[in-house]
Formats: C-alpha cells, sequence, structure tokens
C-alpha cells in the first residue's frame, strides 16, 4: 500500500479499497437474503420436486458466497480478479443447467449472453459495458416476471432466491474489482508523473550545480588572474621606485617624481577596472594622466577621434604620456599658462594599420635641450619601442617638445 | 651583498615589461653582471642569443600572453641555463620538465636572484 500522499488528497487505491469492501458487504447481505429465500421456496414450497435443480442452485450460491469471502483481501489483486472471474463462470454455467432442467429456452439463454457480457465487463471497464449489464438486470427481471405469472408458483422463488443474488454479487465484485484496477491504474499514473517532476527537479538541480560549479571555476580563474596582476603591478612600482631613486639627486625630487608615476598608474588602473579591463580610448587615457597638468581649459587641445587603446598598451602608453606630461609641467608648455599642447592622433592604413600620435608643445617657455636622459625620457623613447615594436621620436624644438608615436594596432582596434 | 659578485657572466633577461626588465639591467650591472639583451618576446630572445654569447637567462614565463616554454627548451637544448620569473604563483603553466628550474615570484628579491644565477654560472658565492 502506497503511503499517504504528499497533498493530502485521498489516495485513489485506497478508496478503491474501501469501495470493494462496501460492495462486499452489501453483497454479503443480499446472498444471506437469497439463501434464506432459496431455503424458504426449497423446503416450504418446492418439498424437493426438482432435486438436480435445487444441487445446482444451492452450489452456485455457496460458490459466490465463498468468492464473496475470498475477495475481500484488497491486496491480492491478481488473485481477486481470478476469483471473480470463476464465480461468473459458474454462475453462466449453472444458470444455463438450471434452464436446460427447467425446460426453460428463453430465460436461460438471455441470462448467458449477459452474464457473458458483465464477465466481460472484469475486462476494461466502459460505460457501454455497463449499460449492457443494465439490460441484462433488466431482461432478468422480466423473466422473473413471468416465471412468477406462470404456475408452478414455487419455481420463481427459488429462481429469485439463487440467480437474483448471484447475478447483483457478480456484477457487484466486478464493479468494484473494476473501480480498484482503475485506482491502481490512476495511482500508477500518478506516481509516474510524480517520478517525472522529480526527475525534473533533479534535472533543474543538476543544471544549476553545473552553473554553480561554472560560476566557481570563472572566480578561481579571476582570482588567479588578479593575483597575477597585483604581483606584476607590485613588480612596476618595485621597477619604478628603483628607477627613480636611482635617476633623483634628492629626496624631494624622489618623492615627486615617485609619487606622480604611481598616481599616473593607480588612475589608469581604476579607469581599466571600470572598463573591466578592455581598454579606455585615447581620450579618456590622456585626460587621465595629462589632465591633472591643465592650467585651464585651452592648455590641452585634445583630438582624437575616439580611437580606441587595448588594456596592454593602455600601461605603457600611460606611463610614457604621464612622462611627456610631467616634463610639460616642469620646463615645457604647461609650465606657463600661455603654453600650449596639442594632442593628435590618425589611424595609418598602409598596409598593417599603425596608430599615430603628436605631441606638439608650442607658446611655451624657450626649450634647451636637457643635459641628461632620465628615466622619464627613457620611459618616453624606449618603453613604447620596446613592448609594442612601435616607434617614437623625441624632438625638442625652439618651439616646443615635439613627440610623434607609432604603434602597431591590433586589427580589432580602431 | 657585496660578497656576490657576477663578474664575467653574460645574461639575458627576457620580460616583456619595460620597466621591470629595465630595472632587473641596472639590479645585474650592481652586481658586476653583464647584460647582453632586455627583450620583450622569444623571437627577439633568439635573435639575442644569434648576437652573441649568453651564459645565463631570466625568463618571464607570460610574455604579453604567449608561453616562454618554446624558448626555455630551446636553451635546454643549448645547455644554457635559467631561472623563471613568474607573476603567478603556481607551477601550472610549466610542463613537468621544467618544474625543477628555479622559479621566483614578482616583485622579485635580489639577493635571491643574484645567488640563483650565481650557482647557474658555477661562481662561488663565498669567494
Amino acid at each position: 500500500m502506497l503511503a499517504a500522499r504528499l497533498d493530502g488528497s485521498p489516495d485513489p487505491v485506497e478508496a478503491g479499497d474501501r469501495l470493494l469492501l462496501d460492495r462486499i458487504r452489501l453483497g454479503g447481505k443480499l446472498m444471506l437474503a437469497g439463501i434464506a429465500t432459496f431455503f424458504v421456496g426449497e423446503l416450504v414450497l418446492h418439498s424437493g420436486e426438482r432435486p438436480l435443480i435445487s444441487v445446482v442452485q444451492g452450489t452456485n450460491l455457496a460458490v459466490v458466497a465463498l468468492a464473496l469471502y475470498f475477495v475481500r483481501e484488497s491486496g491480492r489483486r491478481g488473485f481477486n480478479t481470478a476469483v471473480g472471474f470463476a464465480a461468473y463462470t459458474i454462475t453462466i454455467v449453472a444458470v444455463g443447467a438450471v434452464g436446460i432442467l427447467g425446460n426453460d429456452a428463453i430465460g436461460p439463454v438471455v441470462l448467458m449472453v449477459g452474464l457473458a457480457v458483465i464477465t466481460g465487463t472484469l475486462l476494461p471497464w466502459s460505460p457501454w459495458w455497463q449499460l449492457l449489464s443494465v439490460v441484462v438486470i433488466a431482461a432478468t427481471g422480466i423473466w422473473m416476471v413471468d416465471t412468477i405469472v406462470e404456475p408452478p408458483r414455487h419455481f420463481w422463488l427459488q429462481n429469485l432466491g439463487s440467480v437474483a443474488p448471484t447475478l447483483a454479487c457478480t456484477v457487484f465484485i466486478s464493479y468494484a474489482l473494476q473501480r480498484q484496477r482503475a485506482a491502481v491504474e490512476h495511482a500508477e499514473r500518478e506516481q509516474c508523473r510524480r517520478e517525472e517532476s522529480l526527475r525534473e527537479a533533479n534535472r533543474r538541480l543538476e543544471e544549476e550545480i553545473q552553473q554553480h560549479r561554472k560560476t566557481e571555476d570563472a572566480l578561481r580563474f579571476a582570482i588567479r588572474e588578479l593575483d597575477h596582476r597585483v604581483k606584476n603591478t607590485l613588480a612596476t612600482v618595485q621597477a619604478v621606485a628603483d628607477q627613480t631613486v636611482r635617476t633623483s639627486a634628492t629626496m624631494s625630487e624622489f618623492s615627486e617624481a615617485f609619487y606622480g608615476r604611481i598616481q599616473a598608474l593607480a588612475r589608469i588602473h581604476t579607469a581599466l577596472a571600470v572598463r573591466r579591463w578592455e581598454g579606455l580610448t585615447l581620450t579618456e587615457l590622456i585626460e587621465l594622466v595629462v589632465g591633472p597638468y591643465r592650467h585651464h581649459a585651452g592648455s590641452v587641445a585634445v583630438e582624437c577621434d575616439g580611437t580606441f587603446v587595448s588594456s596592454e598598451l593602455v600601461r605603457v602608453l600611460g606611463m610614457a604620456l604621464h612622462e611627456l606630461a610631467t616634463n610639460a609641467a616642469k620646463y615645457g608648455a604647461l609650465s606657463t599658462k600661455d603654453g600650449r599642447v596639442a594632442i593628435s592622433s590618425s589611424i595609418d592604413s598602409n598596409g598593417a594599420d599603425r596608430l599615430r600620435i603628436c605631441w606638439s608643445e608650442h607658446s611655451g617657455p624657450p626649450v634647451r635641450q636637457p643635459l641628461h636622459r632620465g628615466f622619464g625620457m627613457k620611459l618616453i623613447e624606449e618603453a613604447l619601442v620596446y613592448e609594442t615594436d612601435g616607434d617614437v621620436t623625441l624632438r625638442f624644438l625652439p618651439v616646443g617638445v615635439r613627440c610623434e608615436i607609432q604603434l602597431p594596432v591590433p586589427p580589432a582596434a580602431a | 651583498m657585496s660578497t656576490l659578485s657576477l663578474r664575467g657572466a653574460r645574461i639575458l633577461i627576457v620580460e616583456d615589461n619595460f620597466v621591470v626588465a629595465d630595472a632587473l639591467r641596472y639590479l645585474i650591472d650592481g652586481y658586476g653582471g653583464s647584460v647582453s639583451a632586455i627583450v620583450p618576446s622569444v623571437q627577439r630572445a633568439h635573435e639575442a642569443l644569434d648576437a652573441g654569447r649568453v651564459d645565463v637567462a631570466v625568463l618571464d614565463i607570460n610574455l604579453n600572453g604567449a608561453s616562454v616554454v618554446p624558448l626555455a627548451d630551446h636553451l635546454l637544448a643549448r645547455g644554457i641555463p635559467f631561472v623563471f620569473l613568474s607573476g603567478y604563483g603556481g607551477e601550472e603553466l610549466l610542463p613537468e620538465h621544467l618544474r625543477s628550474h628555479p622559479r621566483f615570484d614578482k616583485p622579485v628579491e635580489a639577493e635571491r636572484l643574484v645567488r640563483a644565477l650565481l650557482q647557474l654560472t658555477r661562481r662561488d658565492p663565498e669567494s
């Protein structure tokens, strides 16, 4: 037996079992009434006139009563069905025998056909079979009335006593068994449906776990990537500190240059993080590293038309631009209010695309050639060439510093 | 610190970040070594190897997204010793046969690196 249903609705199998027991109880009462009637007809009125008929009818009553007794256990479904089927068969044979022995041809034929129909109800039970069984019961009733009207009068009591209860009981048993089977099938379907929904839930859970696993992998990758970036950044900071110390004459010179460089790297890092390390437009990058050295809006003119710089290139190009800006702020165009810096860019499509950036200062103080090449100049002239295979020309023209940068552009950027 | 000397050793530095590579060059110069070249890629490293003698190499594992492993195998075949520099903590980027080579996390500790280079060029660090 199945456990109580999760949703609290009554178990269809249990309902089928209860129905079967109800029918069996009702059938039992009918059988008792039938047996009583049979004995009244047999002993009081008939007085053993046709002993063979009495034996057949008595046996039939006993068989159906036994069948009722046997099917009361609802758990043994296959056994119950077999018993019900046996009771039918014996009833059919008995009715046929009674008809032949009683020289009544029509009644038994009607009954036999009808019972054959009812027997069929043990197999799939449909409204048509139910209708047919009602017709058969009605036909039996007519035959009964017919025997009442025709003497000998005691014969109808005998028939009423044996045939009616056996017929009614077999119909009851058949109906109850059918209901029970339907209930079991329903329960099985329900079980299937529940299993299917469980499988579905399981599948969804599995999918969710997969999703989580993917997220976890991505996270692990991101953490490793972060570790990599932090270490590289620390290495860069250490190297910048080393080089700045080497090229600084005084402590204040060191701190000014070092902090300027670290600040520029930090601003670039922040902007890249906001853009999820996809890169920046050249205009954004210039604003980040050159912007802080502006005296007013007109100090720096940028004409870069949204040229995009990939994240790999941003750091080294940003550092070079930062050195140009600090140099201009110290000695060049950005050291006075009137000085101007014009920055422009264009894409040279001569075979492989190259990004050209032109830094041009004018209206500043007169320019002198630097006495020695510091780390800043090295960053401008060597770092981009080293890392990108680019080309940098830095000139200290009398009118102002001019720096021309040419970088190979990856196909995606433009 | 002053007892360590890389005098006479020719060292190749393969590192894609110019600032880091340049700082390494100064570091090795400071210990008396001679840097044959700083190069950002495997291809440039081959050019540098063809151009002159190299006693020992310092290899960044990840060169702007490219692996340094083919170069390490080439050095192994030529019998030139090397050490790895790595921004990654784990060994997962290196194949099994290269994991026994000295590896230094960035940022690198100068003395440890110099000691490893000395050992590879078979110079007694205490002399």
